[in-house]
């Protein structure tokens, strides 16, 4: 095998399509391992780690090409397969086709739009989200790592041409039914969701969707919009656009517990509302997500339904060992540490409850422990684990190592923007590190808190099924499988 | 012209095995005949900005971005002028069912609902006979009058719903009368319907269609009974929906009005006046 | 009532999107219209002053105020007076294209003018003696024809005997603002292309003794004439305006044919003055460039403006002026042009770019109205598509289309109008400008005509001096 480094200048490519070059050129024949991505400090991390030679002088506008094959030709191949991957979109044919637009405000100006999305890495998220403000458009930041002395000059900005800035970091939204980001398929209905968080806006989405209710529009506002800083800024104009939006009957918040002061303005400006809002503010010793849709059902007038469950037939004996989360939603992951920790004590975490329960970079530590593998630090440069789940599929596979795990618990969220298949990835490491543990005469069990719709592309019970063979107990609430979870650990 | 029955089709797309597959927004109305298992269909008809699937207990239309937005459409993203029925013919085969359409190489799958637009609720109803007043003038003013026959039994139906006399088989009369793909008697009919529905007399509407249901799928086509059956629960064109918002006092009715009159050859119109029918209270 | 957000949540939704291809793919499963963005980053090492530039709150309105003075401009030819009448030069001081530069700096094109117009002006008697003078700099001043609002195409080398257009603002007034430009030559051996020989002085007195008194007498009899309308017709009659003017001129012609004729001067000399204007395909520039830079100079001086203002070359530096930023010039090392060349010159025979004429660009039209000029792209062996290419990604870095003038085959869609820095540093797209290429070699003259873009450093550099004058962020 013989490993070749190129760094291509400056020919850029989004972290996606990235991921995808490396898989196909990974796939070729003769190719042992190979890693295409922009020079970011942590790709580069990445390259070191994989045992290729470090390249000098690479900056994250660079293009990294590592190969490792075993002889030119294959070598060659990869690169061929690269450039096949690589190609540009296919423009229209003809002299009088358009050339692609350059910037979101060219963009906005050749067709009408009603919103910009920008999900360009972060460093460049500000010039192109005031740009597209500048031409008319709402516009949702996808990307995150925007500081946040410039989020509150877009939001501002956005503020004085009655536009609506969705994020910094804000992965979920469904406008007038288009879902943006990560976003499950909903019929249309009556609640209307100003979320502050990604993946606790499509929990509360499939919840309602599994009590047949639909959701009116999900209004992202990035997950710092409640911070003492940007102060709600997003979030107060959402509730007043939901309270005139005559779709809405019933509009809930999704968010962490905000500062005392937020809360005092998010609580008033609701309460001058005309419609009934009900506030899901995730933290310890409140509702989970699960009990607060209970309530927004029962606002719409309403039964909360059983919440589904794909739990397989194995009978469930606390064992010995210690519960180990990993998780793609950092809210799913949020609302299990709060309910693990109620009942277990501290866990262990990259976004810990308490400063005093941090990871350190390693990500590894003895006793409980859970992992957000969505967080900024872990997705520099890289796809969100929703899209590539390989940073958690391997994790997972060393549980299945680790002598002191007993219960692995996960979450798999469906829909728009999320991998194709992700219980196809899934469902054969479940297997590997279940077959692991048992061959060291361990039994580790497997919890998937399953976050989708049946109307996803992935199909919600296909999904389950496929999670349920593989020996997992599934369930559609996260709260729920949590508490399953923590219910097979055996306390101390 | 009746609804054709349609066997069970066993699945798959029929026509060639090459399909260009694009996403559709669907009407939530749509909702169980698309969710539901793949079923046989016609295309009833196949213009450049929409084709008509004919399901045997009920009508989709596809329907191009700049196309007419009837409350059982499914929406492209192509415009008419990219040809993306260019391949469907009336008569075809099609399958409607399991998420998806097919008819020849035409396959849609739809990926987002949504339901159809309502007018916001009638405010200040003591202005109600002012707007409608207002509607009446300005298509006398636009000549846009109703052909004869339509006319006289339009007239004899409003007079029942004014309580004047009774004539229980003037709604019935209109049913079907006409000619085209929509005859202006339904049009009409649609148009009192929504009116009664959305301008505060609801069990008007009820027992109007309740009178009138049974004999609709016998005595037109398969296309206007499934866009009276939508106007019969309250769904329509977003222009008709906009004109209901002017009579229902929140915008002017004018510019309402002109962009309703734009719709089809006469259609506009006569929804128009079935409209202003339904909104003449007693 | 207006719904909240512009109708946002009761719109049919659709996107422009920039970044992940894959969150458009969602959208397009989703039938939701979407524009999608060809994204890459922005010029490296420009980012911290990119989102200063883009923070500063007074650049959007700062934009459309000079945006709507420059398009508000209607540019007319109101006289034809010598130069040291009009802008007061004195016997020794010369304008020259570009940003600032002095005799030992200056390319060979740029000194073989300068000489010339010593012969010209009679401070020397033998181009040695006018070198000897330059070198030695004693009574000469040499300044940039933008300084002056004058411009000048090539070496633009205007000395006091020669004549000059004088355009004005049809709705300025006898006070408005004007901007000036010398006579056009004609082509091949001529003063602007850095020639000096006995047939080019000689053809430049008949401009100061004959042309320009019969077309001063010419202009003041017809009284103003509309370039701004010439300009736009001639788009529309295959021009761009900077490397072809052939309807440009033939149309001025037309305007002012019966003034010339009744002007009183001898047949002979009308003759040879039409014989010369209607042979000169170049002979409009000089007044198209003049009618730019007008039109240009009234969007100066807007704060936090980042619109480009002028940019023009002297053969050795590019230099590029902004809104915003005051007279500071912002430069780099000019380019030697990709094109064709004249009989058996080469590429190694052509000076780097040379001339006030990208005033042209400045303005949206020359390389920017390409589109309206499919012939121009022979210049570098490219097809038809090529022009509309260029003309495409030229709106890609402006701020404006222009209300009247516009290019036919795009459905007569208004030139890209404007240039904006932050535009051209996101993009990476630099501005597309036609031009002639001079013989570096003084004496020589005209070589080639071609293509050629600014360097990049001219707009890296303005970017920081924008966001070394936006105010402080708030709260930072």
């Amino acid at each position: 095998m013989t490993d070749s480094v190129e760094v291509r200048r400056g020919a850029y490519h989004d972290s996606v399509s990235l991921m995808q070059a490396s898989r196909t050129v990974a796939q070729v024949p003769g190719v042992g391992a190979a890693l295409v991505a922009m020079a970011t400090g942590l790709n580069i991390e990445l390259l070191t780690g994989m045992g290729f030679a470090t390249p000098e002088d690479a900056g994250p506008n660079d293009l990294l090409v590592a190969v490792r094959a075993e002889d030119d030709a294959a070598h060659q191949s990869a690169l061929a397969a690269l450039a096949a991957a690589l190609l540009p979109r296919p423009a229209a044919p003809g002299a009088l086709a358009e050339q692609p637009a350059r910037t979101a405000g060219s963009a906005a100006a050749r067709r009408p739009a009603t919103l910009a999305m920008v999900s360009v890495p972060g460093r460049y998220a500000f010039a192109e989200a005031m740009d597209a403000l500048e031409a008319g458009l709402s516009v949702l930041v996808f990307s995150d790592g925007v500081p946040v002395a410039h989020e509150v000059l877009l939001k501002d900005a956005a503020a004085r041409r009655d536009l609506l800035v969705m994020g910094p970091d804000c992965g979920t939204a469904i406008v007038a039914g288009a879902g943006l980001g990560f976003a499950n398929v909903v019929v249309p209905g009556p609640i209307g969701i100003v979320a502050a968080s990604g993946t606790g806006a499509q929990q509360v989405c499939c919840l309602l969707d599994a009590a047949g209710v639909g959701v009116s529009h999900v209004l992202g506002v990035g997950g710092r919009d409640l911070s003492i800083e940007v102060a709600a800024r997003s979030t107060l104009q959402a509730l007043a656009a939901l309270d005139a939006d005559p779709a809405t009957e019933v509009i809930v918040v999704v968010s962490k517990p905000p500062a005392p002061e937020v809360a005092d303005r998010v609580r008033a400006a609701a309460g001058a509302l005309g419609k009934p809002v009900v506030l899901c503010l995730l933290g310890p010793g409140l509702p989970d997500l699960s009990a607060a849709v209970a309530e927004v059902l029962r606002a719409a007038g309403r039964e909360a339904p059983a919440w589904p469950r794909w739990a397989p037939p194995s009978p469930h004996e606390p064992r010995t060992g210690s519960l180990r989360g990993l998780f793609c939603g950092g809210t799913l992951c949020d609302e299990a540490m709060i309910i693990a920790a109620d009942a277990l004590g501290p866990v262990a975490s990259n976004i810990p409850l308490r400063p005093e329960w941090a990871l350190d970079a390693s990500l590894r530590a003895p006793g409980h422990l859970m992992i957000d593998f969505g967080e900024d630090t872990l997705t520099a440069g890289r796809p969100h684990p929703m899209i590539d789940p390989s940073l958690r599929t391997e994790r997972l596979l060393a549980e299945g190592d680790e002598p002191g795990s007993a219960v692995v618990l996960l979450d798999v969220v469906l829909g728009y923007g999320a991998a194709a298949d992700p219980a196809g990835d899934l469902a054969p490491a479940i297997t590997a590190a279940r077959a692991t543990a048992t061959a060291a005469d361990r039994d580790l069990a497997v919890v998937v808190s399953l976050c989708g719709t049946e109307a996803d592309p992935q199909g919600r019970d296909r999904q389950a099924t496929a999670l349920a063979a593989a020996g997992a107990a599934v369930f559609g609430s996260n709260a729920e499988a949590a508490r399953h979870a923590v219910s097979l650990v055996r306390r101390r | 012209m009746t609804a054709l029955e349609n066997p069970p089709f066993p699945g798959g797309c029929p026509g060639p095995a090459v399909a260009t597959t694009v996403a559709g927004a669907a009407s939530r109305r749509l909702k169980d005949v698309i969710d539901g298992p793949v079923r046989g269909a016609t295309v009833r008809a196949a213009f450049p900005s929409a084709v008509y699937l004919d399901t045997g207990s009920g009508v989709v239309a596809v329907v191009a971005r700049d196309g007419l937005r009837l409350p059982i459409s499914v929406l492209v993203t192509a415009t008419s002028n990219r040809s993306p029925f260019a391949a469907v013919r009336a008569g075809d085969p099609a399958t409607v069912g399991g998420g998806r359409l097919c008819a020849r190489e035409l396959e849609v799958t739809v990926g987002r609902w949504w339901n159809p637009p309502r007018p916001p609720a009638l405010v200040r109803p003591e202005h109600l006979p002012a707007r409608a007043a207002r509607l009446a003038r300005l298509l006398s003013a636009r000549r846009r009058t109703l052909c004869y026959p339509v006319a006289m039994r339009l007239n004899r139906l409003g007079g029942a719903l004014r309580g004047r006399h009774n004539t229980e088989d003037a709604p019935a009369a209109l049913v079907g009368l006409g000619e085209g793909l929509t005859p202006a008697g339904d049009d009409v009919l649609a148009g009192v319907l929504l009116a009664l529905r959305h301008l505060g007399r609801p069990e008007c509407a009820d027992l109007l269609w309740a009178s009138i249901s049974d004999e609709v799928p016998r005595r037109t086509t398969a296309l206007s009974a499934a866009l009276l059956a939508a106007a019969a629960a309250g769904d329509a064109l977003p222009q008709v929906v906009d004109l209901l918002a002017a009579l229902a006092g929140h915008r002017p009715v004018e510019p309402a009005l002109d962009r309703l009159l734009a719709v089809g050859s006469t259609s506009g119109s006569d929804i128009a006046h079935g409209l202003l029918a339904g909104a003449t209270g007693p | 009532m207006t719904a909240p957000l512009h109708g946002l949540l009761a719109s049919e939704p659709a996107v422009a999107a920039a970044g992940i291809d894959l969150l458009a793919d969602a959208l397009d499963a989703q039938a939701v219209p979407v524009e999608r963005v060809d994204w890459r980053p922005p010029l490296a090492g420009s980012e911290a002053a990119l989102d200063r530039v883009m923070a500063d709150p007074r650049r959007a309105a700062g934009n459309r105020t000079a945006l709507d003075r420059v398009l508000a401009v209607s540019p007319c030819l109101v006289d034809v007076r010598p130069a040291t009448d009009v802008l007061g030069l004195q016997p020794g001081h010369f304008l020259h294209a570009g940003p600032p530069i002095n005799w030992a700096r200056a390319s060979g094109p740029l000194r073989g003018a300068l000489i010339g117009a010593a012969l010209l002006e009679g401070l020397a008697g033998s181009p040695e003696e006018a070198t000897a003078l330059m070198e030695s700099g004693e009574g000469i001043t040499l300044e940039p024809c933008h300084a002056h609002r004058t411009v000048g195409p090539m070496a633009g080398v205007v000395s006091p005997s020669m004549w000059m257009f004088e355009v004005a603002d049809a709705d300025g007034g006898p006070d408005g603002a004007r901007s000036f430009c010398s006579l056009n030559e004609g082509l091949g051996k001529v003063l602007r292309y850095g020639a000096f020989g006995p047939e080019v002085l000689e053809r430049l007195r008949w401009l100061s003794q004959v042309l320009g008194p019969l077309l001063q007498t010419c202009v003041r009899s017809h009284g103003p004439v509309d370039l701004g309308a010439i300009i736009a017709q001639m788009l529309q009659m295959g021009d761009e305006g900077h490397n072809r003017n052939r309807a440009g001129t033939l149309l001025w012609l037309r305007e002012v044919l019966p003034d010339l004729i009744d002007s009183g001067a001898p047949p002979a000399d009308v003759a040879a003055a039409v014989g010369f204007i209607a042979g000169n395909d170049h002979f409009f520039l000089n007044l198209g460039m003049p009618a730019c830079k007008l039109a240009l100079d009234a969007g100066r001086d807007v704060p936090g403006s980042t619109l480009v203002v002028a940019m023009a070359r002297n053969g050795t530096d590019f230099g590029i002026q902004v809104s915003g930023t005051g007279d500071a010039w912002f430069t780099g090392p000019a380019q030697v042009p990709e094109g064709l060349f004249l009989g058996g010159f080469g590429p190694d025979d052509a000076n780097p770019d040379i001339g006030d004429s990208a005033i042209t660009e400045t303005a949206g039209i020359g390389g920017f109205a390409m589109a309206a000029a499919p012939a121009i792209v022979r210049f570098v062996g490219g097809e038809v598509a090529d022009a509309l290419a260029a003309t495409r990604s030229m709106y890609e870095i402006t701020l404006a289309e222009h209300p009247s003038y516009q290019v036919p085959i795009m459905s007569f869609r208004g030139t890209p109008t404007g240039v904006d820095v932050t535009k051209v540093i996101r993009t990476g797209i630099l501005p597309q400008i036609n031009t002639g290429m001079a013989g570096k070699v003084a004496g020589t003259g005209q070589v080639g005509a071609g293509l050629v873009n600014p360097p990049v450093e001219c707009f890296t550099a303005a970017l920081a001096a924008l966001a070394a004058a936006a105010p402080p962020l708030a709260g930072s």
